[in-house]
C-alpha cells in the first residue's frame, strides 16, 4: 500500500483549541490537503469528540482552558484504542509551564505559535505520511482468506436491447474498461460477461448500455430474447457525430468509415471551432469526438468551457485520453490508443436519446430481468470507518455496492453494503478504492471492535480448516 | 510442439536485440519469438505451436497485412490472442486493423504489460480444451492439415457454441467451406455475423461463399457495403475484382485491380486476380502462365480451375484437362487439393485412363484424410470400367 492510497484516504483531524476562531482558520488550512477537520473547544470536549469520532490525527494547542496537551496524552495513550494516534501540539508560548507538560511524551510534532500556513499543512502532511497514512486503525486484511474468492456486487435490472446494445438500470456508472459478471435471478438463466459498458443519465435515472456482440458466453442466448426497446424511436439517425482530428485526411477517412457504419458525421481540425458548431447545430449533435485534447488543455477545462452547452442539448463529449471518466455528466473517456470497435461502441451510445429511455423503461409491459452483476475485489485493509480495496477497474464515486462474502455479511450487515468513496491507479495498473462502511447504528469504535473480532473469528476458522486439511493429506 | 507467442517487428526505429533486451525481467507465460520476416515465421512455426502474435509497427504499411493475413490463415483469425503495437495509430491502420476484428493497440512505454497479459489469456485459454478458442486453433490445424476427420469432430464440438458465439460460428463455416458444404458454410457464416455484425472476417467469408456458390451479384452488392467501412483494402477491391470477372464485367474488374495495386496488395493475391481476369477474357493459356507465381490458392480460384477442366475433358480435351489439373494441384491450398485429384481421375477415365484414374482417386482419398460417398461412386464406376476393358 503506497501512494495511490494516499491520495483517496480522507484523514480525519480533531482540532483542540481555546478559541473557535483559531480553530475557524486551521480547518479551512487543512481542507487544503483534503483534511477534514472537527473544532473542540477545550480537552474534556476534545476528548468525547475523538472517542466519537476517532480521528487519524489530532491537532490542539498546548494550553488550554480546562487542561493541557500533556493530560490529553496521557489520556489517550491510557486507552488501547486510542494509544497510537499522533497528537500534534501548537505551541502557542514558549513558556516553562507550557513546555514542561511537553516534556517526556512522545508527541508527534510541534509547531511554535501562529506559524506560516504552509508549514502548518507542511507539517500535519508530514505527520499523516509518517504516522498513519491510511488511518491509526487500519487492519491489514490483504492476505485474509475471504480475500480468495471475495466480489463486489450490486442489484440492476435488464430492461431489454437497443439496436446493438444491452440496456440495464445502473446502481453506479461503470468504467468502460471494466468487466462485470451478470448473473440472472433465475437459475434457468446462464450468467454473461459485460464490459464496454457506457452510462446514460438523464433527471434521477441512470442506465448503462453493454455491447451484446462482445458477449459470447451460454447466456447470450437468453440476451438474444430480450424484449427490443424500439431502436427506431430511441436512436437518433438524425443525430450528427462531430470528429476533432487534427490531421484533415485521418478525420475525413474517419468520417466516411463512420458513414459506412450508419453515422453521420462532420469533420473538423481546428479546436477553435468547436464552440461555434455546437451552438450553430444545437440539438443535432450527438456526440463531439475529439481524437486528442490541444497541449495545456484538461477535461475538467472542457466541461468548464462547454459543460452547459453539453447538458443544454444532450450531448456527450468522447474523449481519447484515456482518463476514467464517468460518462453521465457529459464527457466519457475511451483509451488515448483507441481502436475502431472501442470508438463505434461510445458513439453508438451517444446517439441513444436519453429522455426517449427514460420514457421507454417507464413501459409497464416490460417485465425485465433482476439480475445481480459483480466483478472480483480483494479487502486491502479496514479501518474505523470502511477501508481499502483493490480491483482491476475502477469504480466511481459514489457507488454502492456489496461485499458478496460471509465475513462481511456478518460485519457489514446481511447485503455487505459498502460505498466508494474515492479510487487511484497503483504503479501495477490496478486500481485502490477507499470505501465506507454503510453499517447503521454503531459507532465507529464499536465498529472498530467488531471488525477485530470477525477478523479473530476468520483467522480462527482459517487456522481449523489449515489444520483440518492437513490431519487429510495422505503422505 | 512449444506454445509461443510471435513478436513481429515491424517498426524502423527498433532492433530485434532491443526488443529481447527490453522483454528480460517480465514473466511470461509462454515463449516469446521475434521475428521481421515472414520465411522466419515460416521457419519457427514448423517446430513450434504459435497460438499468439504481438505486431510491433510505426504505422499500417502492406507488411502488417501479410503478418495478420498469415496468423489469421495459419493460426486462426481470434482478435484476442493479437496485439499491435504502435505509439500514434493512423485511422489508416485502426481500419485495417479491423479487417481482421482486432481493436486492441498498445503503445511502446507499456507494451510488455499488455504483453503479458496476452499471454496470460492465451496461456488461459489454449490449456482449457473445452475453450471455444482452443477448439478453434485446433479446427485451423486440422483443416491446413486437411484432416477431415478431426475437422468433423472439432465442428460437433464448436455447433453448440455458434448459437451464442461468433468464433464458433465463424470457424464452422470456415470449416464447412473447406469441405465443400458450402450452403451450411453459408448459413454459419451469416449466424457469425448476427452475433457479431462487426466482425468483418465474417462478412468477408460470407461474401466469398456466395461467390463459390454463384450468388454473385449478391456478394458483389455486399461487398461494395463493407467496401465502404474501409476504402483502402486491397485485399476486398481484389475480391471484388474476381466477383466482376464472373459477372464478366471486365472493365470493372481492371480498374479494381488497378486501385488495389495503388494502395499496395499481396502479390499472391494480386495474382490470382489478374488469372481469374485472364479467364473471364477468354485467355486460358496466358492465366495458365502464371501459376508458376502462385501457392495457397483459395477455394474460389480452385473452383474455377476445377470449372475449366471440368470444360475441357467434357469438350475432349481430356489431355488439356489433365495438364491444368497438375498445375493446379500443385498452388491450390492443400485442404482443396483433394478437389482437384477427383476432377483429375474423372477427367482419365473420360480418356479411358482407368489405371491413372484409380490412382488419382487413390490420391483423393489421401488427400481428404479418408474416404466419402462421392469417391466411393466414382471409384466403382471406374474399377467396373476397368473390368470390362480387361475382359
Amino acid at each position: 500500500m503506497g501512494h495511490s492510497e494516499l491520495k483517496i484516504s480522507n484523514h480525519q483531524v480533531v482540532l483542540i483549541v481555546a478559541r473557535r476562531e483559531r480553530g475557524i482558520a486551521l480547518k479551512n488550512l487543512l481542507a487544503r490537503i483534503h483534511c477534514q477537520a472537527i473544532i473542540a473547544m477545550g480537552l474534556y470536549e476534545g476528548l468525547q469528540i475523538i472517542i466519537q469520532e476517532m480521528p487519524h490525527l489530532v491537532l490542539t494547542e498546548s494550553s488550554l482552558p480546562d487542561g493541557d496537551a500533556g493530560l490529553l496524552f496521557d489520556r489517550l495513550t491510557q486507552n488501547s484504542t486510542f494509544r497510537n494516534t499522533p497528537i500534534l501540539v501548537n505551541v502557542l508560548r514558549k513558556t516553562r509551564k507550557e513546555l514542561e507538560s511537553l516534556a517526556k511524551r512522545n508527541f508527534a510534532g510541534f509547531f511554535l505559535g501562529v506559524s506560516d500556513p504552509s508549514l502548518i499543512v507542511a507539517k500535519v502532511g508530514e505527520v499523516i505520511s509518517s504516522h498513519c497514512v491510511l488511518s491509526p486503525y487500519h487492519q491489514d486484511t490483504e492476505h485474509c482468506p475471504f480475500n480468495q474468492n471475495l466480489s463486489l456486487a450490486a442489484d440492476a435490472r435488464i430492461l431489454g436491447r437497443v439496436g446493438s446494445f444491452l440496456v440495464s438500470t445502473s446502481p453506479f456508472a461503470f468504467d468502460y474498461e471494466s468487466k462485470w459478471i451478470c448473473s440472472p435471478c433465475s437459475d434457468a438463466q446462464k450468467p454473461i460477461k459485460l464490459s464496454y459498458g457506457s452510462n446514460i443519465a438523464y433527471e434521477n435515472q441512470r442506465f448503462s448500455l453493454f455491447p451484446i456482440p462482445a458477449i459470447v458466453d451460454k447466456g447470450r442466448v437468453w440476451v438474444e430474447k430480450l424484449p427490443s426497446l424500439g431502436a427506431a424511436n430511441l436512436i437518433s439517425t438524425e443525430k450528427v457525430v462531430v470528429c476533432y482530428h487534427p490531421d484533415v485526411d485521418q478525420g475525413e477517412c474517419l468520417v466516411r468509415s463512420l458513414l459506412a457504419y450508419g453515422v453521420k458525421g462532420i469533420s473538423i481540425s481546428k479546436f477553435e471551432d468547436i464552440k461555434t458548431l455546437l451552438l450553430n447545430y444545437k440539438g443535432q449533435i450527438a456526440s463531439l469526438f475529439l481524437h486528442e485534447l490541444p497541449e495545456g488543455y484538461t477535461v475538467k477545462r472542457l466541461e468548464d468551457q462547454f459543460g452547459d452547452i453539453v447538458r443544454k442539448y444532450g450531448s456527450i463529449f468522447i474523449v481519447a485520453n484515456g482518463g476514467n471518466t464517468d460518462q453521465s455528466i457529459g464527457v466519457c473517456s475511451i483509451p488515448k490508443l483507441y481502436g475502431l470497435m472501442t470508438l463505434l461502441y461510445r458513439i453508438f451510445a451517444s446517439l441513444l436519446d436519453p429522455k426517449k429511455l427514460v420514457a421507454a423503461s417507464k413501459n409497464l409491459s416490460l417485465k425485465g430481468h433482476d439480475v445481480v452483476i459483480s466483478t472480483g475485489a480483494q479487502v486491502l485493509g479496514l479501518d474505523e470507518s470502511g477501508g481499502f480495496l483493490r480491483a482491476h477497474y475502477p469504480i466511481f464515486k459514489g457507488a454502492q455496492l456489496g461485499l458478496d462474502h460471509v465475513f462481511f455479511k456478518n460485519l457489514l450487515g446481511a447485503q455487505g453494503r459498502i460505498e466508494i468513496t474515492g479510487s487511484a491507479m497503483t504503479d501495477s495498473g490496478m486500481w485502490t478504492m477507499r470505501f465506507t462502511s454503510v453499517a447503521k447504528g454503531l459507532s465507529k469504535s464499536k465498529y472498530l471492535e467488531k471488525v477485530h473480532l470477525e477478523l479473530e473469528k476468520a483467522i480462527e476458522r482459517a487456522d481449523q480448516a489449515e489444520t483440518f486439511l492437513n490431519q487429510k493429506v495422505i503422505p | 510442439m512449444k506454445d509461443v507467442c510471435l513478436i513481429v517487428n515491424l517498426c524502423d526505429h527498433i532492433e530485434l536485440d532491443d526488443i529481447v533486451a527490453s522483454l528480460s525481467g517480465y514473466d511470461f507465460s509462454l515463449e516469446n519469438m521475434v521475428s521481421s520476416s515472414l520465411s522466419e515465421v515460416v521457419e519457427i512455426s514448423r517446430s513450434n505451436a504459435i497460438c499468439a502474435q504481438c505486431v510491433l509497427c510505426d504505422q499500417y504499411s502492406e507488411k502488417v497485412d501479410i503478418f495478420l493475413t498469415w496468423f489469421k490463415d495459419h493460426v486462426g483469425c481470434i482478435p484476442s490472442m493479437q496485439l499491435i503495437v504502435c505509439d500514434a495509430p493512423k485511422v489508416n491502420l485502426m481500419l485495417n486493423m479491423f479487417e481482421y476484428g482486432l481493436s486492441n493497440i498498445a503503445s511502446f512505454d507499456s507494451w510488455q504489460f499488455n504483453l503479458r497479459e496476452l499471454h496470460k489469456h492465451v496461456e488461459g485459454v489454449i490449456n482449457d480444451n473445452s475453450s471455444v478458442e482452443a477448439k478453434c486453433l485446433r479446427l485451423t490445424q486440422s483443416i491446413l492439415n486437411s484432416k477431415h476427420d478431426d475437422m468433423e469432430a472439432l465442428e460437433l464440438g464448436l455447433e453448440d457454441e455458434a448459437d451464442y458465439h461468433y468464433l464458433a460460428a465463424y470457424f464452422c463455416a470456415i470449416a464447412l467451406e473447406s469441405e465443400g458444404k458450402l450452403d451450411k458454410s453459408l448459413a454459419y457464416f451469416k449466424m457469425s455475423e448476427k452475433l457479431n455484425p462487426f466482425f468483418i472476417p465474417a462478412q468477408m467469408g460470407y461474401c466469398e461463399a456466395l461467390l463459390l456458390v454463384g450468388r454473385v451479384k449478391e456478394s458483389v452488392s455486399y461487398l461494395r457495403q463493407i467496401d465502404a467501412k474501409n476504402i483502402a483494402n486491397a485485399s476486398r477491391k481484389l475480391v471484388l475484382a474476381n466477383a466482376y470477372c464472373e459477372l464478366g464485367d471486365v472493365s470493372n474488374a481492371k480498374k479494381l485491380i488497378e486501385n488495389a495495386k495503388q494502395i499496395g496488395a499481396h502479390k499472391q493475391q494480386y495474382i490470382e486476380s489478374q488469372v481469374h481476369l485472364l479467364i473471364a477474357q477468354g485467355k486460358v493459356g496466358e492465366a495458365l502462365k502464371l501459376f508458376d507465381n502462385l501457392d495457397e490458392v483459395g477455394p474460389h480460384l480452385a473452383s474455377k480451375l476445377n470449372d475449366i477442366g471440368v470444360s475441357l475433358s467434357q469438350a475432349g480435351k481430356g489431355k488439356s484437362a489433365l495438364i491444368l489439373y497438375k498445375k493446379a494441384h500443385r498452388i491450390v491450398r492443400n485442404d482443396l487439393k483433394y478437389k482437384v485429384s477427383l476432377n483429375a481421375a474423372l477427367a482419365c477415365h473420360r480418356v479411358k485412363d482407368f489405371n491413372t484414374a484409380l490412382k488419382y482417386l487413390k490420391r483423393c482419398e489421401r488427400e481428404f484424410g479418408g474416404s466419402f460417398e462421392k469417391l466411393e461412386k466414382i471409384r466403382r464406376v471406374v474399377q467396373s470400367a476397368l473390368s470390362k476393358e480387361v475382359n
